[in-house]
């Protein structure tokens, strides 16, 4: 108790030099109430009033917990990115006390985070305080070594960093990844045993929850899931926030909408921990628009706190990680959660309109250091990039031709870049070369942004002229390789892009009976018999894919629709790559549309069943 | 009146027509793109045969106002026989009709514009007028563009904005410059000597004009044999002392009406008049276009080298050696595009992308030919086809534009990046209607290789203009001489 409260002092003496909102937040007890609450929109930041939800074993988790992978290095940077130097263990341990005084319970860590220096951190952090104020979770980042016994070095390992007897939350570390997510995943925790192995810790009470973590190929999350009823987890953690919910695969291709994930576990009663509530910091600052419509709604609150909101604000969800490096970060999270405030509807809405902001026209973090330059092709680099953000900010990346603003936006983005950036320095100049790439801080891929504003310009210079056949393809075919959409349809000046997995979007359509197929130019990335099905049904006029077979490529052209592809092949492989496609096996001895219609719609039902 | 209303219209036609040539934006053509069409010989060319007759009817009804008020280059003599004829009063004399020169040059005109256009081109008087605003006065109005949107972007505004300005043909400048010279002194030296011997569209409108309906006519009892109208007569073609006027010569202009004291001449139906001439200022242009485009090419390299700094020197590109040049889109063919063409320029001064230049060959001197240096014939652009009032360049709608085959991509593999091992792919990128693919390096090889799709290739140059290779690209385009639907 005495160590306690000099660790209290010492805190108190530090956070002072620290900041002056940190001073405020200490100082809030020994102030007059009126006087804080008058001291600045950030107000006091509550110790008693955090959100807690009850783990399926009981626990009192916080809303709030508390990541380990960003704890603060000697440098005062973060951990993730300060590669080489040691953690401060003295911010580490106030920054954890402060965390425990203001409510947090949990705290997640990795033997991988921190180049390995966050397990240990955290022992010596947390030790200082009583075991039952505390929850740990950490994971078997077997990443490199998959053998049962360094498996298990590792295991064993956690506890003694950890310096406890009991791990609360054990997972397995970022399932999914790999070349071929199956070998990866039998390789790391099946064949070695080691999953038997924990299921037994756990029912001798070493593990309290086990879990997953999972990024990457979603069917290993599938795979995981199927098999609860034996494993029984208690817990899953997955990325989820506004922009993930719906629009993941535009961040990443490997990706999986939030959405998706957070409704399987939902389904069997798994509770869900949450990371990348900012999607990697990024949630923290939006560009000036964004920005603007979230204070117009809430004057006084951070752009993070309605990410914070979004990832608490699902019942099923035990807790939010968040990587927390700052004190100014740990006390506006608190605040946040203290007690959470669940958007309503229209905030739902607001925070939807958000993510499409975000997805579309992402601020561009270059900070003009020159470090890319001189580009040898001579391109202006940051030059475009200042371009691009400046109109950004100011309202001129404006895509939708119907927008009142468009025309305005569209003259003023086009004059002001041949302004600034001499024509041959602009951004069609780039040829991907790459030289640039790794001198980039800030690890903006830079052509890819580059070919992103090339391509923006490009529509802009279009400005929605109707264009021959061929030229009409090609813009559909880019627009499905930048956006990784799964088919674009194009009639009448209209668009519509579609994200489902394989002919799922194109089925619905046709099932609908939507007359926008009829007539109308599509592009897609593989067409196989199934989907050629489908396109005859709907009545399209022109197709453009990347690859098609044999037969698809007769039955379309058999209906006089015009296709043009890169590659033909005699059959449609399945996505791991071992066997023929599963819809192209099952449409195979179909001989008319009409015939293959009800063996698609009872393939998508299997698909949906998740008995594929 | 007459008179006032004839200068009335000849300025607002002569500044609309020269601003076609002016305006880069394109915006004037919508409302006045017709000027250009209703010109003579572009006219015939396009076979409007509406135009052609109108133009007919009205100089049979009205006499040669057709020289007068819309033949651009009518106008400019005017403007210097005018500031002549201020410094020189009465400074014209009668001289006699020579119809059997004029008739032989028109003979020559029209041999030459069958079997060798680029020499009929030379004469003919909207095209010859065309070269120079399009060469000598376009330049200047560039440039005070680029002073203004300086200015509007000191200001943050987005009202202007600058335009590149570059010599696009030393020959067509200098037979601009020459026709220029020439055809202002002759106007200062005997007025419309030029419409009234050498000029084509002339001699046809005279022809026809001995048989206008309406003619300035001299009332004999009235005229007192002052001669004033016949000194004031740019077209030298009264004779005062035989109360006569030569109507084959007679452009109309109605000064004779408002010069003759004794009011013994009237514009009416009956035989027997008189005409002389006006207007505004224009001499020091051709100093300062001349000066100017002189110093143009210091003023780029100026400006190339302000631009150094953290940004790598860009080599210019150089033109490739095409067997055949490309014809804009909407040309047919280029058999079609050359007897066609009078190499008015207003398609060169209109083009936004900087593709189109006049030819500096012999066989197609001055007319535009399409190059990829400085950019390409963009998908959705169609502003040349808009333009050309001849037919040379037919309408053409962007669906029809992007689907039209000028030519095709040829790859020269030495040049090639991604054949040498590169990571690049620029061209196929780019590409509007996908013809290129950039084909994998097979096993123990670097070199990836550029496919060019020659079926579904349209020609429009993005491939070459956007190669990162300098100064000759490693894929051009090669013209076709047929233009191909796709």
């Amino acid at each position: 108790m005495s160590q306690e409260k000099y660790i209290n002092r010492r805190d108190f003496l530090k956070v002072l030099g620290g900041g002056a909102a940190a001073t405020a937040a200490i100082m809030a007890g020994c102030t007059p109430k009126e006087y804080t609450s008058s001291g600045g929109p950030q107000g006091e930041v509550p110790t008693d009033k955090m959100t807690y939800h009850t783990s399926s074993r009981g626990d009192k988790v916080s809303l709030l917990g508390y990541g380990c992978m960003r704890l603060p290095t000697v440098n005062g940077a973060s951990g993730r990115e300060d590669k080489n130097a040691d953690l401060d263990q003295e911010a580490v341990n106030r920054l954890i006390d402060y965390a425990l005084d203001h409510g947090v319970t949990l705290f997640d860590t990795s033997p991988a985070y921190c180049q390995g220096q966050s397990e240990k951190a955290v022992g010596i952090a947390l030790s200082r305080h009583p075991r039952n104020k505390y929850l740990v979770s950490t994971k078997l980042s077997n990443f490199t070594a998959y053998s049962r016994e360094e498996s298990l070095k590792m295991y064993h390992k956690s506890f003694k960093e950890l310096q406890v007897d009991v791990i609360d939350y054990y997972l397995l570390h970022s399932i999914g990844g790999g070349k071929d997510w199956m070998k990866t995943l039998s390789d790391r925790y099946l064949d070695n045993g080691i999953l038997e192995f924990l299921l037994k810790e756990r029912e001798e009470g070493r593990i309290r929850h086990l879990g997953f973590s999972y990024h990457g190929d979603v069917r290993a999350f599938d795979y995981l899931l199927s098999k609860h009823d034996e494993y029984k987890w208690d817990f899953v953690l997955i990325q989820l926030n506004y922009v993930d919910w719906k629009h993941a695969k535009q961040i990443n291709p490997r990706n999986t909408n939030a959405e998706y994930l957070y409704s399987e576990l939902e389904k069997r009663g798994i509770q869900a921990f949450v990371m990348e509530p900012l999607l990697g910091g990024a949630l923290a600052s939006l560009n000036d628009h964004a920005t603007q419509l979230l204070r117009q709604k809430e004057p006084e609150a951070s752009t993070a706190s309605w990410a914070f909101r979004f990832a608490g604000s699902k019942p099923k969800i035990l807790t939010v990680l968040s990587g927390m490096t700052y004190m100014e970060h740990l006390q506006d999270n608190i605040r946040t959660y203290s007690p959470l405030k669940e958007l309503t509807d229209e905030e739902y809405a607001l925070l939807e309109e958000i993510a499409d902001i975000y997805v579309n026209f992402p601020i561009i973090p270059c900070t003009s250091c020159q470090y890319c330059m001189p580009c040898p092709y001579g391109i202006d680099i940051p030059g475009i990039f200042a371009h691009y953000n400046k109109c950004l900010n100011e309202g001129y990346i404006v895509e939708d031709r119907r927008s009142p603003e468009y025309k305005k936006a569209r003259r003023a983005f086009l004059v002001e870049y041949d302004r600034s950036i001499e024509r041959l320095r602009q951004a069609d100049h780039c040829i991907n070369c790459g030289r640039c790439q790794p001198a980039c801080p800030q690890q903006i891929a830079i052509p890819k942004e580059l070919h992103r504003i090339d391509r923006f310009t490009e529509d802009l210079k279009r400005n929605g002229a109707e264009l021959g056949s061929a030229a009409l393809l090609t813009g559909l075919i880019r627009h499905l390789d930048e956006g990784n959409y799964s088919c674009v349809i194009y009639k009448n000046g209209e668009m519509r892009t579609g994200t489902q997995r394989g002919v799922l979007d194109l089925y619905g359509m046709v099932k609908s009976k939507d007359t926008f197929l009829k007539d109308a130019s599509m592009a897609d990335k593989v067409v196989g018999k199934g989907a050629a099905y489908l396109m005859v049904l709907g009545g399209i006029k022109e197709l453009r894919t990347h690859v098609i077979c044999t037969p698809a490529l007769q039955l379309l052209q058999k209906h006089n629709i015009k296709v043009t592809f890169d590659k033909e092949v005699d059959y449609i492989i399945n996505r791991s790559k071992t066997d023929w496609c599963p819809l192209e096996k099952r449409v195979k001895e179909c001989r008319t549309p009409e015939e293959a219609w009800p063996v698609i719609e009872q393939f998508v039902n299997d698909l949906l069943a998740g008995n594929i | 009146m007459l008179r006032k209303i004839r200068i009335g219209l000849a300025v607002l036609f002569f500044i609309l027509l020269t601003l076609l040539f002016l305006d880069f934006t394109g915006a004037l053509h919508h409302w006045f793109g017709w000027m250009a069409k209703i010109q003579f010989v572009p006219a015939v060319l396009a076979i409007n045969v509406a135009v052609v007759i109108g133009l007919i009817v009205i100089t049979l009804l009205f006499g040669r106002v057709y020289c007068s008020v819309i033949c651009p280059l009518g106008i400019f003599q005017d403007i210097f026989s005018g500031m002549a004829s201020r410094i020189k009063k009465n400074r014209f004399h009668y001289h006699k009709n020579r119809p059997i020169l004029r008739g032989v040059i028109l003979l020559i005109f029209i041999i030459l514009l069958i079997f060798l256009p680029p020499i009929a081109r030379l004469i003919e008087p909207y095209s010859a007028f065309g070269r120079m605003a399009a060469n000598l006065f376009a330049p200047l109005y560039a440039w005070c563009n680029n002073l203004l949107a300086q200015i509007a972007e000191r200001a943050q505004s987005y009202a202007f904005y600058s335009v590149d300005v570059w010599l696009k043909s030393l020959s067509s400048l200098i037979i601009a410059a020459v026709t220029f010279v020439v055809i202002a002194a002759l106007a200062v030296w005997k007025g419309r000597i030029w419409c009234n011997t050498v000029c084509p569209v002339g001699t046809i409108m005279g022809f026809l004009s001995k048989y206008a309906y309406f003619k300035p006519v001299i009332n004999t009892d009235k005229c007192n044999h002052c001669g004033l109208c016949g000194r004031n007569c740019k077209a030298e073609c009264i004779n005062s002392q035989e109360q006569a006027i030569d109507y084959s010569r007679c452009v109309a202009c109605m000064n004779c009406l408002s010069n003759c004291h004794q009011k013994a001449i009237s514009y009416k139906h009956i035989p027997k008049v008189t005409a002389a001439d006006d207007q505004p200022d224009q001499s020091k242009r051709k100093f300062l276009a001349i000066t100017a485009l002189f110093t143009a090419g210091s003023v780029l390299k100026a400006q190339a080298q302000k631009v150094d700094g953290g940004l790598a020197v860009i080599e210019d590109k150089k033109v490739p050696e095409r067997k055949l040049s490309p014809c804009p889109p909407g040309a047919r063919s280029y058999n079609n595009f050359y007897h066609r063409c009078t190499s008015c320029q207003l398609c060169v001064a209109e083009c936004p992308n900087h593709v189109l230049r006049p030819s500096n060959k012999l066989t197609s001197l001055m007319q535009p030919e399409m190059s990829y240096e400085r950019g390409y014939c963009r998908p959705e652009c169609t502003r040349c086809s808009e333009v050309c009032p001849t037919g040379a360049i037919e309408r053409i709608t962007p669906v029809e534009k992007s689907s039209i085959q000028i030519g095709h991509a040829v790859w020269i593999k030495e040049n090639c990046l991604a054949y040498n091992g590169g990571n690049c792919g620029n061209c196929a990128r780019h590409c509007p209607v996908g013809a290129i693919q950039i084909l994998p390096a097979s096993e123990g090889s670097v070199q990836q290789t550029v496919a060019v799709n020659t079926e579904r290739c349209i020609g429009c140059g993005a491939c070459e203009n956007l190669c990162p290779v300098r100064p000759l690209s490693a894929i051009y385009v090669e013209g076709h001489e047929q233009q191909r639907i796709l």
